[in-house]
């Protein structure tokens, strides 16, 4: 129930992008959760079953379900806890050694404290027996991040103000960190297309060595989270989430700093 | 503040087909293909995302003026001598100056959570059943008067009276309840003319992370339809959300208000507080109070708020007003029968 409900939402999405128009069959779209073009929708009956589990680590150690009471001390000595993180993952993309890739076509909206939304399903051609890699686009790229594109909500709330470039946010990452004098005060490191630029990060993850072993895959796909703020651009909060806003969203080198460190923050495990 | 923070998050709908990004009417999503004349009866404003109809309660005329009937009239009540719309007055966008903390009636149809601690969840027939079981526990004898008896007929076939039946005609009704034809609104279709100078940077400022109003009150429904402390208070234990869930994280928070007529349905928050825009923007400027689970879209906690200008309050309250819409207050149709 919970997982139509989430998937049946990006469904919409994606349709709201194609204009597919009324009366979509939705149940036959469920599966996959994307555009029905080219994506794992078109694989054959039979193929292998891939699922990607989404897990979100502070310092190595999974974000709370509740997300409360988990400060943790960066490199650059801010203590910081997380409150909420919510995102677009975009064209995820398996590619084995020697076979078509499986392919989730579109956006996949993640939302932390929305376990169905952590999942991820793809289907693999029979046969392929060792994997290449592991691909997809963080956030939207620039051909989807068109305002408009997602009228439903929970997408529909990750707009980005048309005063600022439009389209959408592609993470929210929020919480709370300690100033140093014992007060604690927020931070938004929301990011996006600021000023109509594009900083998505074309993450590409290597999958060499992984074997396809029985008939289902399992995949966990772990975001680093205390990495935006560490590799290679190392940021002291101090600096960027300073008063009165304790927010980037107008600020564009901010938002560079962020796709450059987001081609390290993802990390793949066989669990 | 202290390492807690959370407003609990609420995803939308149920799920509804989608009919493209922008249209202006209702389509499919809206009651089964048999009903009549939809387009008239519901009007999708643009941008707004489809409305979802239960499929056990399609949109009818006969329905719909029925729920207007019942909205309107006193034999709801049990014994007592109120209807709805003697809280929920039309030219308050449904709300009251005088009744406590009366929420508005203006696009509910896409909520999931209902009253400020959103403890009546689901369709709207859940809210109003509640309504008329719980809070009016109507006596269907009282409505068992052959005016009615004709209208239940109409609407359903039979002239049997229930609550359920009443519920969901008051449904119906609240579905036609959509507003989104403010001077903002004729902004972004390309009037430039709509919107006054002040009122133009009131909605930049509005857009802006220096006031930080979007992140919540988002989307063409000016709502993300979820729960926040804002920093009303310091107490905030067992509070709001978090009477209903029992988590301390969501103590404080209260449903976000969508602010379409907002000019209009004063006094403010969730206990009257504030009587005026006036005094909310000067709220959000320096009257924010830190709390263990204030939410962190809050502009500076600490500082007590994003400090705007004296010119900078007047232009957002000025970009308040134009979030008003004249024919949603004036229509006949939303009016006593
Ligand atoms: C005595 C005044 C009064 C009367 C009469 C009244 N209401 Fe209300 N209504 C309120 C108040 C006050 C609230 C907010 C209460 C809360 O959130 O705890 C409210 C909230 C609501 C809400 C929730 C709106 C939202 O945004 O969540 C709905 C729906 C509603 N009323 C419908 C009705 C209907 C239908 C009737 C008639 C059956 C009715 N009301 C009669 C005072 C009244
Ligand atoms: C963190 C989310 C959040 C942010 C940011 C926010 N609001 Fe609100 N707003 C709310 C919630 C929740 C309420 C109801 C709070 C209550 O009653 O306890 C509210 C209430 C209001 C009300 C009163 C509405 C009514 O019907 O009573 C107005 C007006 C308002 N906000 C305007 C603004 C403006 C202007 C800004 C930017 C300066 C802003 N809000 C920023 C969540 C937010
Ligand atoms: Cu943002």
């Amino acid at each position: 129930m919970q997982d139509t409900r989430v998937l049946g939402c990006a469904v919409v999405a994606a349709l709201g992008l194609t204009c597919a128009g009324c009366g979509a069959d939705v149940s036959s779209a469920k599966d996959h959760g994307a555009r029905g073009e080219g994506g794992a929708g078109g694989a054959p009956p039979g193929g292998v079953p891939v699922t990607i589990q989404l897990e979100h680590r502070v310092g190595g150690l999974p974000l709370g379900e509740s997300m409360v009471d988990t400060p943790f001390t960066n490199a650059a000595g801010n203590a910081f806890g997380v409150t909420r993180l919510v995102y677009f993952l975009s064209d995820v993309t398996l590619t084995p050694r020697g076979g078509a890739p499986a392919v989730a076509a579109g956006a996949h909206y993640v939302d932390h404290e929305e376990p169905a939304t952590r999942e991820i399903e793809l289907s693999l051609e029979e046969g392929v027996s060792e994997l290449a890699s592991l691909t997809f686009t963080f956030g939207l790229p620039p051909e989807a991040n068109v305002s408009g594109a997602f009228v439903t909500a929970p997408e529909s709330l990750m707009e980005w103000p048309e005063s600022m470039g439009g389209g959408y946010h592609y993470m929210k990452l929020e919480g709370f960190w300690s100033h140093g004098d014992g007060e604690v005060v927020p931070f938004k490191a929301h990011s996006g297309a600021a000023g109509g630029t594009d900083y998505s990060v074309a993450v590409e993850l290597d999958a060499a060595g992984l074997v396809v072993e029985g008939d289902a895959l399992h995949l966990r796909l772990i975001m680093n989270v205390e990495q935006w703020f560490e590799g290679p651009n190392l940021w002291d909060f101090r600096e960027r989430f300073t008063p009165p806003m304790y927010g980037i969203m107008h600020d564009a080198a901010a938002q560079r700093s962020l796709q450059q460190n987001g081609a390290t923050v993802f990390s793949l495990e066989v669990p | 503040m202290r390492w807690a923070a959370r407003s609990s998050r609420a995803i939308g709908a149920v799920f509804a087909l989608a009919c493209g990004p922008l249209f202006t009417l209702a389509c499919g999503v809206l009651g089964s293909d048999e009903d009549v004349d939809l387009d008239h009866l519901v009007q999708i404003p643009r941008g707004f995302p489809p409305m979802e109809v239960p499929d056990h309660n399609p949109t009818t005329p006969e329905g719909v003026a029925l729920g207007r009937q019942l909205y309107y009239d006193q034999r709801l009540s049990n014994g007592g001598a109120r209807a709805c719309a003697d809280c929920h007055l039309q030219e308050r966008a449904f709300s009251n100056p005088a009744a406590s903390g009366v929420l508005a009636h203006v696009n509910l149809a896409w909520s999931r959570y209902f009253l400020w601690d959103g403890s009546e969840e689901g369709t709207l027939e859940d809210v109003m059943r509640f309504e008329v079981e719980e809070f009016f526990q109507t006596d269907v004898e009282r409505l068992r008067e052959p005016d009615l008896e004709e209208m239940f007929q109409a609407a359903f076939g039979t002239p049997e009276i229930t609550t359920e039946r009443a519920a969901l005609a008051l449904a119906q009704f609240q579905r036609t309840l959509v507003s989104g034809n403010s001077p903002y609104d004729r902004y972004m279709q390309g009037d430039r003319s709509a919107l006054s100078a002040s009122e133009v940077r009131g909605m930049k400022l509005f857009y802006s992370e220096r006031a930080e109003c979007f992140h919540c009150h988002a989307t063409a429904l000016f709502t993300d339809n979820l729960f926040h402390n804002i920093g009303l208070d310091a107490e905030v234990d067992g509070t709001g959300r978090g009477a209903v869930t029992g988590r301390r994280i969501d103590d404080g928070a209260y449903k976000t208000p969508t602010l379409r007529n907002v000019a209009v349905s004063g006094p403010y928050m969730h206990d009257d507080r504030f009587a005026t825009l006036e005094e909310v923007v000067d709220f959000y400027s320096e009257g924010i109070v830190d709390s263990p689970t204030i939410d962190p879209l809050i502009v500076d906690p600490r500082g007590g708020g994003a400090q705007l200008s004296r010119a900078e309050r007047e232009d957002l309250v000025a970009f308040l007003r134009a979030l008003t819409d004249e024919g949603f207050l004036n229509e006949p149709a939303f009016g006593p029968p």
